[in-house]
Formats: structure tokens, C-alpha cells, sequence
């Protein structure tokens, strides 16, 4: 083929062109350390690339959400703990005034005791986390969730809801649990059955043992225990206004069982003495140990006064024990929500890794192999330059 | 995105408003128009948009006519209408107002996509406007000795009047009230001392759909309640006034993200990102490809043209060299010539 001058220069140029936008492209890879250096390189890894990428920040996100979340059951944790302390404490202390013959300054002191532990609840009711919010008080997070009001109720302000961290692709981890789960939540009695004994009662009976003859076998009917002489009693439904039996003959220590529940009585009542029985309500550990309180306080050391504190004594323990049951309850959710937590961030520290291997894969240069290939290019275009410097000398006029 | 921040509720108790705020369809008129300069045009249906530009004008017939630009279909939209008030017409995801008192030969540009990506804005700059609180509350009432509780509640529709009657507040507050495992009414709680009943005798099932109820109750929201009520057993459902803490509603927002909404229900946020950078980055690949063949097509027409039309400078020299030569022949022929008439006339 004929070449003319031009073509020759020409010709010459594309191809240094082309070398030098080669070496180019290999010396921007090796600058950022990516294989692409746009999307139309390789659009289908760059859409994957894109993907991952979104992934990894998400599973970024999780774990800043694990940390919190974490932080906050810790928080969460440390109170509940307490919380049962306290409770255990206050039932240690019950257990002690029933055991043994104490003086009226001793139960002032037992009084002041309880006092100090319902404080001592009320402040852990009213916690804040790390974060400066109430920590029972559901998603209500901006007021004290637990008041007392004028006439002594304590009102629960908190609401019912919890609120949901999110902590992996469709699951979520509840932050914490209401005050309502741990302080309101509690019923009253033994299960489902709650006694009290009529304020007038003269003698010295004491309720024991109260709960349902069998599992559900109590319909939630106002019952009542009343003695028409100290060794005789009535059974009556005061909720369908019937008399269930008349004239039962009474031993101390007897177990009475009727319309499905299972009751011990001992001590001596007096003639006209009653004793209640209704379904269980819900009552705050504060509203109960109040009402301890108030009796040991009210005391005085005649002998139908000590029978009505053993009583309040007696429906405290199982007041108590319920608060704890409970408290245990939450304690056992947060260990368990502490637990997938750990599950969780291991699992999304799997999927991370992953995740990242394959980005580097798609996503990053084969430094070695692209020193390689720049050297390689480097003295390609140096030869072509040194060709056509050469080659480009050569022409006819030169030997005119 | 948007709809689902209406539906919550904001750190001062009011409900979410726009998140994010996305401009309007272009309308340009012509200069000469002679009946209206411009007629309100919305989105209504961002899904049914097309990418295409459109124009609008009024022909001979008093007809707005709307030719898609992109493929050149014609669509008869109606006659002008004689007004007062302007009739809707909805195409394309599109609402145009066709507005009264246009003459004919009216024409505009319509260009409902162009500028909208950079058009669109946040609006809620105020981290106290941004709405992660669902606006309803449920509690149990604390005399229920059941096992029903709350398993769900979604916000569906808070332009509802149980939302917007009264700003912070639901209208009305409900009362649930158990009269058996199986049944509830309904109670207006508006005055908790006297509730006013509303519907009674609802059938309740564990897991079910409370609203909208069988006499056509709906409130906006949708409510589920789980395990076994007894009589008696209560539940209120209130404004969530005081849920400083709530993330329900951004929660929903942030599932957004996992979920397909784009592209007929097929693709996520994301998906349909991924898709718009990998279709672009094929396209822009085919067109380096195309480029690259071109490219040397011109290379080889263009060396083919200089192969026929080019200077060779050796060519050149050596051409020259032989006409010189020639020259030089010449030259002696012409030297060779006078020393023979030379020599002849020595002769004479």
C-alpha cells in the first residue's frame, strides 16, 4: 500500500494516542485502588457493587443500633436487679414481723424500714437511662412516669407501648419494658384469689393459706367467711347474695374449701367476724407496702390489732411474691433480649465480612498485576516513541 | 415516603406534614397565545409518568389537543369549556385543569419530568417536625384480668375527621369494652365518666381486624388485639399525646427501604437506583463501543484517502530527482547539440 507522508504521522499519533490513554487508565486504577473507574466499565458489577455497598451501611446502622440498644438493657437490667433486691429485702422484713413477739417501737421501726424501701422503688420506677429518658415509662419518654397523688394513689403517666430498635433486615429488639409490665401489671392474692378481713373484726382469726380449690376452678365471685359464734361459721356468695352453707363447726388451723376456693383460718374469731375473698386486682408494690405501713403504724398491741396486722402481713407476702415473680419476668425478657442481641450483632458481623469479600472482589485492584501491566505500557509507549522518533528521521532530502 | 410521614405524628403532637417537597410539572406558553397564558397542571399519579415532553394546544375544532413529543401520539382532551370553572383530565399520571376562555391556536410546553430530581427539597428542617410517632395510642385498662393485648396497630389514612376534626386529639376517643370472649362494644370515650355507646355486639377473633367494623365503623386506623379477653376487659384507644419516645411511624418509614414500591411493586429504593446507574452504564458503554468502531472506520477512510490523495515525501523526492535527472539530460542533449553546430561552423 501506498503511504503517504500525512498517514505516516498520522498513523503514528493514533497509536502513541492510544498507548498513552491506556497507561492513563492503569495509573488512575492504581491512584483510587479500583478496578472501575465508571459504571460503563462494567455495568452489571457496578450495579452489584452499588448493592453491596447499600448493605454494608445498613448492617453499619444495625450495629450503632446494637450499641444503644445494648446500653440501654444494661441500664435496664441493673434496675430490674435492684428492684428485686428491694423487694426481696421488704419480704425478709415480713417474714421477720411475723416471726417472734415484737415491741410497738419495733414495728415503727419495721414501718420506717418499708417506708424507706417504697422510696427506694419509687426512685427506680422513676429512672433514667443513658440517655436521659425515663426508663419505665413505655414511649411516653418525656414525663415521670409514676405520681403520688394528693390522696396517696400512685397514678401510672407512662403509656403501654414500647419502642423497637430496629436490628436487622425485618427485625427489631423492644428497647426495654413499661413500668406498667413491672410495677402495675401485678395482681394481688394468690391466683386470682385475694383476701382481706373486715376492719370491725374483733377477734383474733387470721387468714393463711388463700388460692382456688383447683386451677380456674374460682369464678371471680365476692365470697365471705362469717362467723355467727366463735366456733361456728356461715359460707356465703355475696355476689349472687346466696348462702352456700350454714353453721360449719370451726378448729383453728381448719382448711375451708367452697365455690372453688381453698382457705386456712386459724386463731379465735368472735362471733360476727368476717372474711372476704375476691378475685384478684391489680396493685402496685408502692399502694402495697403503703398499706403495710399503715397498719404497722396504726398497731396497738391488743390482740385483734396484732391478728389484723398478721393478716396484712400474710396478703403482703403474697403481694410480694407476685411483685417478684414479676419482676423476675422481666428480668428473664431483658437477659433474653441481651442474649439475640448478642445472636444478631455475631450474625451481622458474618453477613459484614461476606458482604465486604465480595466487594473487595468486584470492587478493588489486583495491585501486583496492575504494577505489572503499567510497567508493561510504560516502556510499550516508550518504544513506539522511540520508533517514530527514529523511522521519522528517515527520508530522501537527507542525502540530497 | 411523604404519605407515610403524614401518617405520623411529630414531637408537638400534630401530625406529620410533607417530608419532602417536589416541584411541579413545567408549563411554558407560547409567546403569541391570545386566549390564557397557563393552566394549573399536577401529578397526581407519580407511577403513570412518562419521561416524555408534551404539547398542548387548542386547534381549529376549540379542542385541547395533547401531542406526546416522545412518540408523537395525538390525544383529544375535549373542547374548551365554556367556564366558569375548569374541567380535570387525567393522563399520563397527569391532572390538567383544561381552564376556560383558551383561544384557538393556544399552544404550550409541557415538560412534567424536566427539573423535577432538582426540584425536589426537604422541607422538614426542624428535627422537632419529623413525624416518628404513630398519633394513636392503645392502652388496657387496669381492672382486665384476660389475656388480650395489643398485636398491631397501623395508621392508614390520618386525613380521616377522627384525625382532623381536633389538632392533637382524637375524635372520637374509643372504648373498647369486652362483653365476652367473643364480643365487644363500642364505646365514644369523649367523656370518660359517661361513655356514649356506638356500636355494640362486635364480633371479636384473636388476631383480627377490629376496624372498619361490621355497622361501617373506620377511623383511619387498623387495629389488632391478640389472646383471650373476659367480660369486662377493656381497651382505650387515644390521641398519643404524650409518646415523646414513640418511633412507630419512622420505624414504617425506614421499612420503606426493604420494601418494593417502585416499578409496580417489584423494586426497591434501592433496585430502582441500581437500575437507573446499570442501565446507564450500559448505555454509556455500547455508545464508547460505538464510538471506538467508528473511530476507525474514520481511521480507515481516512487513510485510505490519504493513500490516494497523500503526499509521500520520497515519493516526492525521488520524482524529483528524476526530473532533474531529465532536466539534466535535457541539458546535455542541448550542450551535445551546440558543440556540434560548434564544430560545424569551425568548419565553415
Amino acid at each position: 500500500m501506498r503511504i503517504s507522508t500525512q498517514q505516516f504521522f498520522q498513523l503514528n499519533m493514533n497509536s502513541l494516542q492510544e498507548h498513552a490513554e491506556r497507561l492513563s487508565n492503569t495509573q488512575l486504577q492504581l491512584t483510587r485502588g479500583e478496578k472501575l473507574l465508571a459504571p460503563a466499565d462494567d455495568p452489571g458489577v457496578a450495579t452489584r457493587i452499588l448493592g453491596l455497598e447499600q448493605r454494608i451501611a445498613s448492617l453499619q446502622q444495625y450495629d450503632r443500633n446494637l450499641t444503644q440498644l445494648e446500653s440501654n438493657l444494661l441500664t435496664e437490667e441493673t434496675a430490674v436487679t435492684q428492684v428485686h433486691a428491694v423487694l426481696d429485702d421488704a419480704r425478709e422484713r415480713l417474714i421477720d414481723i411475723n416471726n417472734g413477739v415484737h415491741s410497738l417501737a419495733d414495728y415503727q421501726s419495721f414501718a420506717d424500714d418499708l417506708t424507706q424501701m417504697r422510696d427506694q422503688l419509687f426512685s427506680l420506677a422513676n429512672g433514667k437511662n443513658a440517655s436521659g429518658e425515663f426508663m419505665f415509662a413505655g414511649t411516653a419518654t418525656g414525663s415521670q412516669p409514676f405520681l403520688r397523688d394528693a390522696s396517696g394513689a400512685y397514678i401510672y403517666q407512662g403509656n403501654q407501648q414500647i419502642r423497637e430498635v430496629p436490628v436487622a433486615v425485618n427485625r427489631t429488639l423492644a428497647q426495654g419494658d413499661t413500668g406498667y409490665q413491672l410495677f402495675v401489671d401485678i395482681f394481688n392474692g394468690n391466683q386470682g384469689v385475694s383476701a382481706s378481713v373486715n376492719p370491725a373484726n374483733s377477734g383474733t382469726g387470721v387468714v393463711g393459706q388463700v388460692g382456688p380449690s383447683q386451677p380456674g376452678s374460682y369464678n371471680g365471685d365476692h365470697l365471705r367467711v362469717r362467723f355467727t359464734a366463735p366456733d361456728s361459721y356461715d359460707l356465703i356468695n355475696v355476689t349472687t347474695a346466696t348462702t352456700v352453707a350454714t353453721a360449719q363447726p370451726y378448729t383453728s388451723g381448719d382448711s375451708i374449701s367452697f365455690s372453688g376456693i381453698n382457705i386456712t383460718l386459724e386463731g379465735q374469731p368472735a362471733t360476727g367476724d368476717e372474711f372476704d375473698f375476691v378475685a384478684s386486682q391489680r396493685q402496685t408494690p408502692f399502694s402495697m407496702l403503703d398499706d403495710l405501713v399503715n397498719t404497722l403504724t396504726a398497731t396497738s398491741s391488743a390482740p385483734n390489732d396484732l391478728a389484723k396486722l398478721t393478716n396484712a402481713v400474710n396478703r403482703g407476702l403474697e403481694n410480694i411474691d407476685a411483685a417478684l415473680e414479676q419482676s423476675i419476668g422481666v428480668r428473664t425478657r431483658v437477659g433474653n433480649r441481651l442474649q439475640t442481641l448478642d445472636t444478631v450483632r455475631d450474625a451481622n458481623q458474618a453477613f459484614d465480612i461476606s458482604y465486604r469479600t465480595t466487594l473487595s472482589e468486584l470492587q478493588d485492584l489486583d495491585f501486583t498485576a496492575a504494577a505489572a501491566r503499567l510497567a508493561d505500557q510504560q516502556s510499550a509507549l516508550e518504544i513506539a516513541q522511540a520508533a517514530f522518533v527514529r523511522v521519522q528521521g528517515l527520508s530522501l532530502f537527507n542525502f540530497l | 415516603m411523604n404519605n407515610q410521614h403524614r401518617l405520623g405524628m411529630d414531637l408537638d403532637g400534630l401530625l406529620g406534614g410533607e417530608l419532602f417537597s417536589i416541584g411541579s410539572p413545567l408549563l411554558t406558553p407560547a409567546p403569541g397565545n391570545t386566549g390564557i397564558t397557563g393552566l394549573p397542571v399536577a401529578v397526581s399519579d407519580p407511577a403513570g409518568l412518562t419521561a416524555a415532553d408534551y404539547r398542548l394546544e387548542v386547534d381549529a375544532g376549540n379542542n385541547y389537543l395533547l401531542t406526546n413529543l416522545d412518540d408523537g401520539t395525538v390525544t383529544n382532551l375535549g373542547a374548551v369549556p365554556a367556564g366558569p370553572g375548569s374541567v380535570p383530565v387525567v393522563i399520563d399520571g397527569l391532572t390538567i385543569d383544561l381552564a376556560p376562555g383558551a383561544a384557538v391556536g393556544d399552544r404550550f410546553l409541557l415538560q412534567p419530568t424536566r427539573g423535577m430530581a432538582s426540584s425536589i427539597s426537604l422541607t422538614v428542617t426542624d428535627p422537632r417536625k419529623l413525624a416518628a410517632a404513630s398519633p394513636v395510642a392503645v392502652s388496657s385498662g387496669v381492672g382486665n384480668t384476660g389475656s388480650a393485648e395489643l398485636a398491631g396497630l397501623q395508621v392508614i389514612d390520618s386525613s380521616d375527621a377522627a384525625f382532623t376534626t381536633t389538632s392533637g386529639a382524637l375524635t372520637p376517643p374509643l372504648l373498647i369494652q369486652f362483653t365476652g370472649a367473643g364480643s365487644f362494644d363500642l364505646f365514644d370515650n369523649s367523656n370518660p365518666a359517661a361513655p356514649v355507646l356506638l356500636e355494640g355486639g362486635n364480633v371479636y377473633a384473636a388476631g383480627a381486624e377490629l376496624f372498619p367494623t361490621a355497622g361501617g365503623l373506620d377511623y383511619g386506623y387498623r387495629l389488632q388485639l391478640t389472646g383471650t379477653p373476659v367480660a369486662g376487659d377493656s381497651f382505650q384507644v387515644d390521641y398519643n399525646l404524650a409518646g415523646t419516645g414513640d418511633n412507630q411511624n419512622l420505624l414504617a418509614m425506614v421499612e420503606q427501604q426493604n420494601q418494593g414500591l417502585l416499578s409496580a411493586g417489584s423494586n426497591s429504593y434501592q433496585e430502582s437506583y441500581q437500575q437507573l446507574v446499570g442501565s446507564i452504564g450500559a448505555r454509556t458503554s455500547s455508545g464508547e463501543i460505538n464510538l471506538e468502531a467508528v473511530g476507525f472506520m474514520l481511521e480507515q477512510s481516512q487513510s485510505r484517502q490519504l493513500a490516494v490523495a497523500g503526499v509521500n515525501l520520497d515519493e516526492e523526492a525521488a520524482k524529483l530527482l528524476e526530473f532533474q535527472q531529465a532536466y539534466q539530460a535535457a541539458a546535455q542533449t542541448i550542450s551535445a547539440a551546440d558543440t556540434l553546430f560548434q564544430s560545424l561552423l569551425e568548419v565553415i
